[in-house]
């Protein structure tokens, strides 16, 4: 009995621990240990086991570096875009009524219901030469030759936007669900007008949603592969491309495994950084 | 003139009417409850005051001026929250500051507004807390003090006791009754709870599905109940059924189903014939060992006591009918046992016969 409900914490926890380890814990560690060698392109025989080559090659370059700041930049603009467009919609669900309120969740969600690939490409046919609004423009003259709205990273932005833009809604949507409505009507009662109540009480305490949105769509953006590449094309590249590129073009294992491990850690130090303006500076009150 | 004035205000939500043509005038300084079963409208009628819900008809002055159309933020009232409705990412000052800082005060002058307040309801000390870090007697008291701070034209009060616990709120209701006498501002608050009305009002309005059953004095409404639901609201009612048998010099003379005859001596507008309740407190109905020549005397039978302490009840069966007595608990140890026969006894003045109307 006494060894049973020791042990039935670990039984319990056993098979996502499991599962854990087998399927994060040890290929970030393989990766860790692989960002460290160095191969030789020709022959694929280790040459060195520990050196910082890899890392050198990644930071030393102003080729690389660009890559890894138009993938910031995207990442950043991608989680403004979603917050400022995220928001009002968040706010409006949380006022409708039962109904509406479920027949707008599904069309808030069904981006995530469709195949990353087959999403891409619907922006493919909206913003290519002779896409959707191309057509429009040309057909009524507006303009006298196609826009290049595609393979930019505006389109990447609005792509990944599309995406992630339900995590953040989401998020949002249920920190502002917590909000007890009396605490926005005594802000009004004590000579808050609606605009100001919003600014001083609703916004401060929806923020715990606006941060875990932020950091989902960030973490998201940040990583994503398919769309930057579907809609940038060749001009726009991003950090997880090259990763791609040289793991299976260029078949550099170890500098692949670099640009992963460096993209990793500005992830966490730029998410972390974030978690802790918020939580501890601009608004402690809400993180009580 | 009345400082807070209600005529005619109406609100529907679909055939509901919520609120059915209420009508008040409230004084300068006066402190007046509603109290009614919940759904009886008087939160509504509270929001209407605040301006949280517009009225569909009628008019809501204050000061003489119409704010029914005005919004909450323009009306200058002050309310405390059921809920309390604190600002969780502020601290108790500025939780209290906020209402100033809208009006666009000066720093020095709201420091000292919200050191006053938070003084008033002593909790100079806590100012740095945050809501959550307090009991709810104290978030109780940021919440009256925030109100206060604005130095609003009415002070209203939602279910203010209702969130503490027993002991809490006899402690809260004798303080808050002194702050407000201190400050003398207009109060209107709502209440399901007839001791916290009782006790805090200057005038109680009884109000049910939507309107108002009767405006008085605590004493008005509990010792002369305008309606066959006030009496039965409040205090702790007995209800026999009856018809009127004669009206004749102030007496009505009502026949019980099994012949039993009850008298009262107050005025009602039934006639002999009709089918009435026979409404009776039940601290008002005595037991005695022999009867003591009141008009309404019966022998019964002690069913059962329930022994509370300061309290005993007991239930008395006379013929078909049943009957809750009340009696303090003197400690003089004559305490009747179950089983026993005795007589259930009450004055005619407080049996209240009430016409059985169509809804009740």
């Amino acid at each position: 009995m006494r060894v049973s409900e020791r042990l039935a914490p670990w039984l319990l926890a056993g098979p996502v621990v499991l599962i854990f380890v087998v399927f994060f814990a040890v290929p970030i560690l393989l990766l860790f240990a692989g960002s460290v060698e160095r191969v030789d392109t020709a022959t694929f025989q280790v040459v060195e086991r520990f050196t910082l080559h890899n890392y050198r090659k990644f930071l030393f370059d102003r080729f690389y570096l660009g890559v890894l700041g138009t993938t910031l930049r995207i990442s950043v603009l991608v989680t403004l875009a979603a917050l400022v467009t995220g928001y009002p919609v968040a706010s409006y669900l949380r006022r409708a009524g039962p109904r509406e309120r479920a027949a707008l969740m599904l069309l808030i969600v069904s981006p995530l219901l469709v195949s990353l690939v087959i999403r891409s490409y619907g922006w493919v046919i909206v913003l290519g030469p002779r896409g959707l609004i191309n057509s429009v423009l040309t057909g009524l003259h507006l303009v006298s030759a196609p826009l290049k709205l595609i393979y930019t990273e505006t389109a990447v932005v609005v792509g990944l936007t599309h995406v992630f833009y339900p995590f953040m809604v989401l998020a949002i949507y249920s920190s502002l669900q917590t909000i007890d409505p009396a605490v926005v009507h005594a802000a009004q009662n004590l000579g808050a007008s609606p605009r100001m109540a919003f600014w001083r009480v609703t916004l401060p305490l929806s923020v715990p949603g606006i941060v875990a949105g932020s950091l989902i769509v960030f973490a998201l953006s940040v990583s994503s592969f398919v769309t930057p590449t579907l809609l940038g094309g060749p001009w726009v590249k991003v950090v997880a491309y090259l990763a791609w590129e040289q793991n299976l073009v260029v078949l550099d294992w170890p500098f692949a495994a670099a640009i992963s491990v460096i993209l990793l850690v500005l992830t966490a130090a730029v998410m972390y950084a974030y978690n802790r303006l918020v939580e501890r500076g601009w608004f402690a009150g809400v993180f009580q | 003139m009345a400082h807070l004035e209600l005529i005619g205000v109406e609100k529907h939500y679909g055939s509901l009417r919520a609120v059915d043509r209420v009508s008040l005038a409230i004084a300068q300084g006066e402190r007046l409850a509603l109290l009614g079963p919940s759904g009886c409208g008087k939160t509504t009628t509270l929001n209407l005051v605040a301006g949280f819900l517009a009225p569909d008809a009628g008019e809501i002055r204050i000061a003489g001026k119409d704010v029914a159309r005005l919004p909450p933020h323009k009306r200058n009232t002050g309310m405390v929250f059921q809920s309390y409705a604190l600002f969780p990412h502020l601290p108790v000052t500025e939780n209290v500051a906020f209402g100033l800082r809208m009006r666009r005060l000066e720093r020095s002058a709201i420091a000292r507004r919200v050191a006053e307040a938070l003084a008033l309801v002593r909790l100079d000390h806590l100012g740095d807390r945050y809501p959550r870090q307090l009991s709810g007697g104290q978030q109780q008291r940021v919440a009256l003090a925030r109100a206060l701070v604005i130095h609003p034209e009415i002070l209203l009060l939602d279910e203010p006791l209702s969130n503490l616990d027993a002991k809490l709120r006899q402690e809260m209701r004798m303080e808050l009754v002194g702050i407000l006498k201190a400050v003398g501002i207009t109060t209107i608050f709502v209440t399901h709870d007839q001791d916290e009305a009782l006790s805090l009002a200057d005038r109680v309005v009884v109000m049910n599905v939507g309107r108002i059953e009767q405006v008085g004095t605590p004493v008005e409404v509990y010792e002369e109940p305008a309606t066959a639901f006030v009496a039965k609201f409040l205090g702790e009612p007995n209800v026999l059924a009856a018809r009127v048998t004669s009206v004749a010099g102030g007496e009505i003379t009502c026949e019980l189903a099994d012949g039993q005859r009850v008298v009262s001596e107050r005025k009602a507008p039934v006639q002999a014939g009709d089918r009435v309740e026979v409404i009776v407190r039940a601290e008002r109905v005595r037991l005695a060992r022999t009867p003591s020549g009141l008009p309404n005397s019966f022998p019964a039978r002690l069913e059962h006591v329930m022994y509370l302490g300061g309290d005993l009840r007991y239930l008395v069966q006379f013929g078909p009918h049943r009957l809750i007595a009340v009696e303090k608990n003197r400690g003089d140890g004559d305490v009747p046992v179950a089983g026993r026969t005795l007589y259930v006894e009450w004055p005619a003045r407080e049996s209240l016969v009430a016409a059985i109307g169509p809804e009740a």
